[in-house]
């Protein structure tokens, strides 16, 4: 083990390779951040580079701009109100009130000290437990995928608990936009209404930036008052978290981290699912619930921890048996097969050195990615300063940059439009953006998990099916925890109200 | 208030349509097998629910007088809507997504940048005409010249040519 360490360590620490992993981190935060920019676009931007590096180097390359993408994502997601990544939709929730009470530099420094956490705990987690991780996630079938896509569900009672109602409304629109397009098993177009723009399905993306970013700068047009900056009418604040603040949430960057890192270890969940769970497990075990959403650093570490220390756990199937864990696993996979490498299990038998150098380079990255994204985030910060009357509009043409880099079609801009009207109207009528955005990303993975579920189940009816895929232990668990959470919000007034009566009595 | 009854009743209506929509035109499941049908008609199913118990909590939270008053002032609400900044706003971007590929980015963003500032309350022509054109160029060299985003360069043959113009000189300053 000691010699696999240093043998990474002197790939990433060769002062060539040190120095392209800076120009790595630089480059995947300012990637991230940008909106439209994904963390596999940011992946694949990257590639071009590694094209004179030799394969170890190349990983290593790739994995800090990785992780340093899945980073700068948060960061437009807190001052703008745009996640730079689909992982970062959690941290607006409380980055962007936080901002946008003048305290734009502690979100920022909570969510880049908590990222790095996340990420150097799930490279020493890949390291050590690689292998037993790797079959314990092979064991899981499509029965226990659903069930942790559901999991990432279980919260949406409990975004706005004066608000279940709508809230659910909202996650249901968003579960429906995401059955839109063809169908995940049988291939063929469902909901489309026989128009072909929908045949590929509703875009995450630029519903995503429509409905956060365009909505918001709807909302500031609609202000009556002369609008001088979006950070209100405060001075923004550039002051990082004291070391205090850092502390009190060290049992939450435990837990996220664990939890982030064997979400990411499973194929097909990915920091999207971990972020969420993150976030929504967080709130559970508060003591003061009700604040999240308000701004609070809780509500910003638990995502971004999450969401980092997934990026690790994916790297653990890819790497052990190569099996890419998400998109951006899958483009790193195939820049090693172009350079030759046979992807498989044994990969770390024969070359060891790839598990090794990617830990290093993930390691030293997060490390690297705290300097280098609070010397980005200062800049950032100093955006908020610009008048609305320039920032607004800016928004909105980066957000439409974003809209149009996804598949290079005028659609999706119209989509981003569209998207930001209607979640102007949700926002008028007390619906919930954030739900219907945890809908439709959760949506097709949940789905098609269930169906596979189905198919392979034993049983003749659809009962017996559904009977023995929540009689499967780990499924069944999953589920009850599940709908403890979806209904404690509803059951708990109840309770309340009853014990009230009888006391009463 | 009239708009929350107007959207939800609207939202059933919708529901019910997809609910038949999609079991018309989806192919016929095994007997065991979770059809591509049936995951969203469940969803619809609790969408309708879920949308007549928010109604009824409308109903419940307003007095009848009071969504009466709503609803007459519904049409004088709407022309108020028609005459405001927001609207003003929505068009401009709707606009905007209308025409990014058929004008082109580097166009389409000098228009918007300048139409929405001006709407935002920016009253200065030097301080609205220089900050569109120097994002324009930022967003370009950013996401074109260095990230290799494409950017649309317009349909409108004129357009086009000065979009090849103007990028033609920032890539020789670039080099």
């Amino acid at each position: 083990m000691f010699d696999l360490l240093i043998s990474g360590m002197s790939v990433v620490f060769a002062p060539q390779m040190f120095i392209l992993i800076i120009f790595a981190v630089f480059l995947g935060t300012i990637f991230g951040a940008l909106p439209g920019v994904s963390a596999t676009m940011a992946v694949t931007l990257g590639i071009p580079f590694t094209y004179k590096m030799d394969p170890v180097s190349a990983i290593a390359f790739l994995v800090a701009i990785y992780c340093a993408s899945i980073t700068g994502g948060g960061m437009t997601a807190i001052l703008f109100k745009i996640p730079g990544v689909p992982s970062s939709a959690p941290t607006t929730y409380d980055g962007y009130p936080m901002a946008q009470r003048g305290e734009a530099g502690k979100a920022l420094g909570i969510q880049l000290v908590c990222s790095a956490i996340g990420g150097m705990f799930a490279a020493i987690c890949m390291l050590l437990l690689s292998p037993q991780l790797t079959q314990a996630a092979l064991s899981f079938g499509p029965a226990e995928l659903f069930a942790i896509s559901f999991m990432g569900l279980s919260i949406l009672t409990s975004l706005e608990i004066d608000n279940i109602c709508r809230t659910l409304i909202s996650g249901l629109i968003g579960l429906l936009l995401a059955c839109i397009g063809l169908d995940p098993l049988l291939g063929v177009p469902r909901m489309t209404f026989g128009t072909r723009f929908l045949t590929s399905g509703i875009e995450m993306i630029p519903v995503m930036i429509g409905f956060f970013a365009v909505t918001e700068v709807l909302k500031q047009t609609n202000k009556p008052s002369k609008l001088d900056a979006v950070g209100g009418q405060q001075q923004t604040n550039t002051k990082m978290p004291s070391v205090k603040e850092m502390l009190s949430i060290k049992w939450l960057v435990l837990r996220c981290s664990t939890l982030g890192t064997v979400i990411g270890i499973l194929p097909g969940a990915g920091a999207t699912i971990a972020s969420f769970l993150c976030y929504s497990a967080e709130q559970k075990l508060s003591k003061h619930s009700e604040k999240f959403g308000t701004g609070i650093i809780e509500g910003i570490a638990a995502p971004e921890v999450g969401n980092n220390a997934a990026v690790g756990g994916s790297m653990v199937p890819l790497l052990s048996l190569g099996i890419p864990g998400g998109n951006a696993a899958a483009i790193m996979m195939s820049a090693l097969v172009l350079k030759g490498v046979t992807m498989g299990p044994l990969l770390l038998i024969n070359q060891p050195q790839f598990l090794s150098a990617t830990f290093a380079s993930m390691f030293v990255s997060n490390i690297i990615m705290v300097f280098a994204a609070v010397i980005i985030a200062k800049i950032f910060v100093q955006i908020l300063k610009i008048p609305y009357s320039i920032l607004g509009p800016t928004i909105i043409m980066m957000a439409t940059i974003g809209a149009y880099a996804t598949k290079n079609t005028a659609v999706d801009v119209i989509l981003m439009a569209i998207s930001g009207l209607i979640g102007f109207v949700f926002v008028t009528c007390k619906f919930n953006s954030s739900a219907m955005i945890l809908g439709l990303v959760l949506g097709v993975i949940c789905e098609s998990n269930l169906r596979r579920a189905f198919t392979i189940a034993p049983g003749n009816t659809l009962l017996q099916s559904a009977m023995s895929i929540v009689t499967r232990p780990i499924t069944g668990v999953i589920l009850l925890i599940c709908a403890a959470v979806l209904f404690w919000p509803v059951l708990k007034p109840l309770i309340q109200k009853l014990r009230k009566g009888n006391e009463a009595a | 208030m009239a708009l929350e009854l107007i959207v939800n009743v609207l939202l059933l209506v919708f529901s019910v349509i997809c609910f038949v929509y999609v079991g018309a035109t989806m192919p016929a499941s095994a007997a065991s097998d979770l059809g591509a049908e049936q995951w969203p008609q469940a969803l619809l199913i609790i969408l309708a629910l879920a949308l007549c118990w928010n109604m009824r909590n409308y109903f419940k939270r307003n007095n009848l007088k009071d969504i009466v008053d709503a609803f007459k002032q519904f049409l004088p609400d709407i022309l108020d809507f028609l005459k405001s900044k927001l609207f003003i706003g929505m068009v401009i971007l709707v606009a905007m997504s209308q025409l990014y590929e058929p004008v082109g980015f580097i166009t389409t963003s000098l228009l918007f940048l300048i139409a929405y500032g001006l709407l935002l309350g920016q009253r200065k022509p030097l301080v609205l005409i220089l900050s569109a054109v120097l994002i324009t160029l930022l967003l370009y060299i950013g996401f074109s010249v260095f990230l290799g985003v494409m950017l649309p360069r317009g349909n409108v043959f004129f357009l086009r040519s000065i979009a090849l113009f103007l990028e033609s000189i920032v890539q020789a300053i670039m080099s």
